[in-house]
């Protein structure tokens, strides 16, 4: 395997990176702008880290925008309605982990598509917030102890960018390491041969679903404290770019499977384009045009190094 | 390239002309010297016990494989399909014994598919399409619907489809491999009726068959082969039944290299009156402690169902099963791995193995939890897992680079004795193998062969189909024979010879109609 093969994406990264810099020393390449950065991608990064949960399964949780919106939504009334900071952050998760439990069982029980299952739970927790919110944004209410846990910082980083290196860690153990995850890369390798060989495939699928979700979730909670509101489409853009990140990970590192490591790279690449093309004065809609024909330029680069490598 | 316009064929010509065809696949030889001709207007019949070479032949004849010495002459000029579309396009036609139909599509749309769709102001003319295949299915098969989704229809009638679709078109030889193995007797008639109107007409037919009734009622012709090469070729009217069993099983005997060093001990499993398979014929057997029991039969008689039945993958064994006196767990295979059964699927790439991941994932996945540095806490160490694939890769001699390599890097003989082998080093009591040593080279075959009686020697059941006759009878201390989902005979390894296992199978190949199990 050449260096270009295994670590494609990062060097993408790193050019990107020497682009921006070249572009603009003062200003994108201080080094207040880039930990800025770490913490403009801890969001995208946390729901791209649980997607890379299912993903290492082989399919999709395309919930996972109404997923964010629905536990901001519903922390946001919790508090209004007089509930603590504690009780809100477990009411929210558990209804997540319920909500992706659901997906994981019609996905793994009931053998639904998980692009079918997903995108309808999806829908329906849109409902759900919609009518929750009566379509408006909701703020007010939260205490500071809540806000303090997106804002400021802590030992020199952003409190978001913590959050971000937590949930990164703790996946990567579990992908990496535990048990489960293996199982999960088995199940997603070669289904029938994880199960021959003893792998409880749909109990751990069900459960994939379910930290996902969860993931998301947390993200809903993240974001409306740093809001300090929370709107009921307020995660809309999670979701192309969340698995965006996945599939550039995908291509940064192991033999194409989805992984912590490259879901950060991935989620980084997005950010520090966004973060350089507004520093640079590029329109919006134009960083969104470059971003789309970079993730495409990205992957199609590692299928040609693959190929080269093979022959 | 030879034409329909060739008119330099002597008048007692072959139509198809095969000498010293040979093929390898890396390290194993499938064809090794196959000779085989095929005149105008003949039926041939082409028998063989499994693994023969007769699927590798046909495959080379069709253009799906490249052989890799010999020649191939069709009407006198070099034949080399350069794929399956080539050599349809030389007037050859294949009826494959795996169905290859589009289940959405009807049996007139399946008969279509890659073929020139008639036309009708530059749209598919439906009509016409139909026309043509009512007009060949009339003969054939007047009761096969023809509109309905091929997805319900039955396999005997899909296999139909094929038949059909190989026949929709004018051919000059026609290859049919085992066609009438999921026929009704009825509809095998009909097929009967087909293949000597194909003759009647000039068409020659090579017909590979395990029902041996049917070979000597169809065929003028007929060719043995045996370990990838030509044995004999004969008139049928000049062979018998037992010649013919005799000639493919090479009347091997027991080379004994591998037979039990003990008596058998109690049972460790014991299947009592399973109903089994399509027919429900209840099922009983038992496989002892330092026995190796062998089901052997032909594909399709359900011994990888009864396997996978045994692994809780298939049927449900309700309370019939005991393993060691007990009953077996309810939770599928991680519950048998609990109570010390193991088992290595037939297809080590789509069932057994994740090709794309490394040794040690592969190696450690049934046992995961054994590997925990601390034992409360589900975290493999890489210690552990080190000196596991260390100690495998001594134990079963693997020639591997780093446990990390991609599990594809090996050779298939390797992946096979790591797939079988990543259960040895846990206790075992009843080993449940599918096909052990399929494609793989004999030196891994011995090595295989040996890890199974050494397992047996140990006080572990071994029970493992196989369909390679030599590999039956070099290792199995009994053999099951299995045929349509039932045990139609039991036979001592140690005193029985090729002939009588295969005499035993063919016995018992005149299913009744419809009773054949997947």
């Amino acid at each position: 395997m050449n260096i270009l093969n295994r670590f494609g994406t990062l060097i993408a990264l790193a050019v990107i990176i020497a682009v921006f810099s070249a572009a603009s020393p003062y200003g994108f390449a201080r080094i207040g702008n880039l930990v800025n950065i770490t913490q403009q991608m801890s969001l995208l990064a946390i729901v791209a880290i649980g997607a890379t949960l299912v993903m290492v399964l082989g399919e999709f949780d395309l919930s996972v925008s109404a997923m964010v919106s629905w536990g901001g939504i519903v922390a946001v009334a919790l508090f209004q309605a007089g509930v603590g900071t504690v009780p809100v952050f477990a009411i929210v998760l558990l209804s997540c982990l319920v909500i992706g439990t659901s997906s994981g069982v019609l996905v793994a029980s009931f053998r639904v598509p998980s692009f079918i299952a997903t995108l309808a739970m999806g829908t329906i927790l849109g409902g759900l917030t919609f009518w929750l919110s009566d379509g408006a944004t909701l703020f007010g209410g939260m205490p500071d102890g809540f806000r303090d846990l997106a804002r400021g910082t802590a030992l020199g980083l952003p409190v978001l960018t913590w959050w971000m290196i937590a949930a990164a860690l703790l996946v990567w153990l579990v992908l990496d390491r535990v048990e489960y995850g293996r199982r999960l890369y088995a199940i997603g390798g070669n289904r029938e041969a994880a199960m021959l060989a003893g792998v409880p495939v749909r109990r751990d699928s069900i459960l994939a679903f379910a930290l996902c979700a969860v993931f998301a979730g947390l993200v809903g909670l993240l974001l409306t404290a740093r809001l300090g509101s929370a709107h009921p489409t307020g995660g809309g853009g999670f979701l192309l770019q969340a698995y965006a990140a996945v599939f550039l990970g995908m291509t940064a590192f192991k033999n194409g499977e989805p992984n912590v490591p490259g879901t950060l790279v991935g989620a980084a690449i997005i950010a520090v384009i966004a973060n350089g093309l507004t520093i640079l004065g590029v329109p919006a809609f134009l960083q969104d045009v470059l971003t789309g024909a970079i993730i495409i330029a990205a992957v199609l680069l590692r299928r040609a190094a693959g190929r080269a490598g093979r022959a | 390239m030879p034409t329909a316009a060739d008119t330099s064929v002597p008048a007692d010509a072959k139509l198809l002309a095969v000498e010293a065809l040979s093929k390898r696949f890396g390290g194993v030889v499938a064809l090794d010297g196959v000779d085989l001709a095929v005149r105008p207007g003949e039926v041939h019949g082409l028998v063989g016990e499994n693994g023969a070479g007769k699927s590798t032949l046909i495959k080379c004849l069709s253009g799906v494989h490249r052989p890799d010495g010999g020649t191939m002459r069709l009407d006198g000029a070099p034949f080399s399909p350069d794929g399956p579309r080539d050599a349809e396009r030389l007037g050859l036609r294949v009826i494959h014994q795996e169905l290859n139909l589009v289940p959405g599509f009807s049996a007139i749309e399946n008969i279509f598919v890659g073929r020139r769709y008639p036309r009708r102001l530059g749209l598919v003319d439906r009509s016409a399409m139909a026309r043509r295949v009512r007009t060949v299915a009339a003969d054939l098969a007047p009761d096969l619907p023809l509109d309905r989704p091929v997805a319900r229809l039955t396999t005997g009638q899909c296999q139909l489809v094929e038949i059909l679709r190989a026949l929709i078109s004018a051919a000059r030889l026609v290859i049919m491999d085992e066609p009438s193995a999921s026929l009704s007797k009825g509809e095998a008639d009909r097929l009967h009726g087909v293949v000597r109107r194909l003759r009647d007409a000039g068409t020659a037919v090579l017909f590979v068959s395990h029902r041996l009734d049917e070979i000597f009622a169809l065929c003028q012709q007929v060719t043995v082969l045996r370990n990838g090469r030509t044995v004999a070729t004969d008139a049928a009217s000049a062979m018998t039944r037992d010649a013919l069993v005799h000639l493919m099983s090479g009347g091997m005997a027991m080379p004994g290299r591998h037979r039990a060093t003990r008596p058998p001990g109690p049972p460790v499993l014991r299947v009592d009156r399973l109903p089994f398979g399509r027919s429900r014929v209840p099922l009983s057997f038992a496989v002892h402690e330092g026995e190796v029991v062998a089901l052997y039969g032909l594909i399709g008689a359900g011994r990888s169902r009864l396997l996978r039945t045994l692994w809780g993958v298939g049927e449900t064994t309700a309370d019939k099963v005991t393993i060691d006196g007990r009953q077996l767990a309810k939770s599928g295979p991680s519950g048998r791995i609990r109570q010390g059964i193991a088992f290595a699927p037939e297809d080590r790439r789509t069932q057994g193995l994740v090709m794309r991941h490394s040794i040690a994932a592969n190696a450690t996945l049934p046992h995961l939890d054994s590997f925990r540095g601390w034992p409360w806490l589900p975290l493999l160490s890489a210690e552990r897992v080190g000196g596991f694939i260390a100690d495998l890769k001594q134990r079963l001699d693997v020639r591997m680079g780093r446990p990390s390599d991609a599990i594809a890097t090996l050779s298939g003989g390797n992946q096979q004795k790591l797939m079988v082998g990543r259960w040895t080093p846990f206790p075992i009591r009843l080993l449940l193998l599918d096909e052990p040593t399929r494609g793989v080279d004999v030196g891994a075959k011995g090595e295989l062969h040996r890890m199974m009686r050494d397992l047996a020697d140990g006080g572990a059941g071994v029970l493992m189909a196989s369909s390679d006759l030599e590999e039956v009878l070099d290792i199995a201390d009994r053999i099951l024979v299995m045929a349509d989902g039932r045990i139609v005979a039991e036979l001592d390894g140690a005193a029985a010879d090729g002939d009588q296992v295969l005499a035993a199978l063919f016995a018992a190949e005149r299913p009744e109609p419809g009773s054949r199990t997947a």
